[in-house]
């Protein structure tokens, strides 16, 4: 009897968690604000507090289809109720994958380059120090209209006096250290 | 005389404008000296009289601590971002191929992945809600009572209710400058809270709005009390603006009125 009762216990367990995955995969996956991504103190409050068991297991599913749950904290914030919680892929894209989702292949470049740039200036670059680089390779109009464009989707994010930062969705999309390392071991034009 | 004296305040208000810019505009940090600059604060502190002076060492001070923290923040960026000389990843992005910056990027990019459509749940939902949701005509008749002609408004009544102003606004006008001369009557200048507040939340939004075209105006001039979420204000001769006028936007809101009005509240 008892191991039948464990059995039982260990079956509705099982149940339980798995109906609390499939409402995470809800929450993390249906945008829900205009910025992506569920809070800690939300997920909590619809999971229960082992939500970040639920979020393991979810994410442990997840790999199978080349997906992660990713968890950005706000700077200086130790706080797991206040980080976000979003799921990206797990594995880059390619060029191809990105021109198929609206990406243009010289905004990706600009994207690029804006990114690597602001990082290299420690976060912060005059929006003038930016334009005058990207016009460098593309017409002013095109320069003018990514930035807004990388703004508008929190790559970028406008400060007082003309300053860009990097927005939310660069902090939490792109590998601050690898692009700049993949950027330093490319070969110029000229070699 | 008053040139040797003026000269330890010119030093306090370049460090606060130094460390200003490493703030807004994330300068190198490191290029502000703070050891030596806390040394000459340090210094000239005597020679600091007034309490304005006293307040701008503070905020000095203060800054230079901000300053402390952004270059603890910068050394943590370079050990996160293995340290490179900006110059020379700028050359990079200069001289390597697009496709090379597009593949770089394309390695270390992971978007997020989410779903732009309607849940079946929230389908239902609005499916729900469409049909308990009255005709716009019957909703709008519980507040119109129903549609109503279009007519004409005298101009009397539109000057009632305040929809436009008359000679009365600069009437009004010249009553808070009147006021505002006899607030400052005695000290010469008056607390920007203090000015404001008024008996009701109603009046301390008037009295704001009055001083802001005042000051607009060239009547009044304000300025900042360091360290404080406060100004002074200081009625004058009207002044053409000789330089492009600057807004600076002050927030009232009730609870910030009951507080100034010692807890007291209109209703």
């Amino acid at each position: 009897m008892n191991v039948g009762g464990s059995y039982l216990e260990v079956n509705l367990l099982t149940e339980v968690m798995r109906i609390k995955v499939r409402r995470a995969t809800q929450l993390l996956l249906f945008q829900r604000h205009r910025e992506p991504g569920v809070k800690g103190w939300e997920l909590k409050r619809a999971l229960g507090k082992n939500y970040l068991k639920v979020l393991e297991i979810l994410d442990s599913e997840l790999e199978k289809i080349g997906l992660q749950v990713k968890m950005v904290k706000p700077k200086d914030v130790e706080d797991l109720d206040k980080a976000r919680f979003m799921i990206t892929v797990r594995e880059p894209l390619n060029v191809g994958d990105a021109t198929s989702s609206g990406w243009r292949i010289d905004e990706i470049a600009a994207l690029a380059a804006s990114v690597a740039f602001i990082i290299s200036k420690h976060g912060k670059v005059q929006r003038r120090e930016l334009e005058e680089l990207l016009e460098d390779k593309f017409p002013k109009w095109f320069v003018e209209y990514s930035i807004s464009k990388f703004i508008g989707r929190g790559y970028l994010k406008r400060e007082s006096g003309g300053v860009l930062t990097l927005g939310w969705r660069a902090e939490v999309e792109v590998d601050k250290k690898l692009l700049l390392n993949l950027i330093l071991r490319s070969k110029t034009e000229q070699s | 005389m008053s040139k040797r004296k003026r000269r330890p305040i010119e030093k306090v208000r370049r460090i606060i404008h130094t460390c200003r810019m490493v703030e807004e505009r994330g300068l190198n940090p490191f290029n502000v000296e703070v050891r030596e600059e806390l040394k000459m604060l340090d210094g000239q502190l005597d020679d600091l009289k007034s309490y304005e002076e006293l307040c701008l060492d503070v905020e000095a001070v203060n800054m230079l601590t901000k300053v402390v923290k952004a270059q603890k923040d910068w050394l943590s960026e370079e050990a996160s971002v293995f340290y490179t000389d900006p110059a020379f990843i700028e050359y990079k992005l200069r001289k390597i191929p697009t496709k090379a910056i597009v593949d770089a990027f394309m390695m270390a990019w992971k978007p997020i992945a989410c779903v732009e459509e309607i849940s079946k749940e929230k389908l239902v939902e609005a499916i729900d809600y469409w049909n308990r949701l009255k005709p716009l005509k019957s909703r709008w008749s519980k507040f119109t009572g129903g549609h109503k002609p279009g007519g004409y408004i005298e101009l009397e009544e539109l000057k009632r209710q305040g929809l436009i102003i008359d000679e009365t606004f600069y009437k009004d006008l010249e009553r808070a400058l009147d006021e505002l001369r006899e607030a400052c009557k005695t000290r010469g200048s008056v607390s920007y809270w203090s000015f404001i507040s008024g008996k009701s939340f109603e009046e301390t939004v008037r009295r704001a709005y009055m001083l802001s075209f005042l000051l607009t105006y060239g009547y009044a001039e304000l300025k900042k009390i360091p360290l404080r979420e406060d100004y002074i204000v200081t009625p004058r001769e009207r002044v053409e603006a000789k330089t492009p006028s600057e807004s600076l936007p002050i927030s009232i809101d009730y609870e910030r009125w009951r507080k100034l009005s010692g807890g007291e509240s209109s209703d």
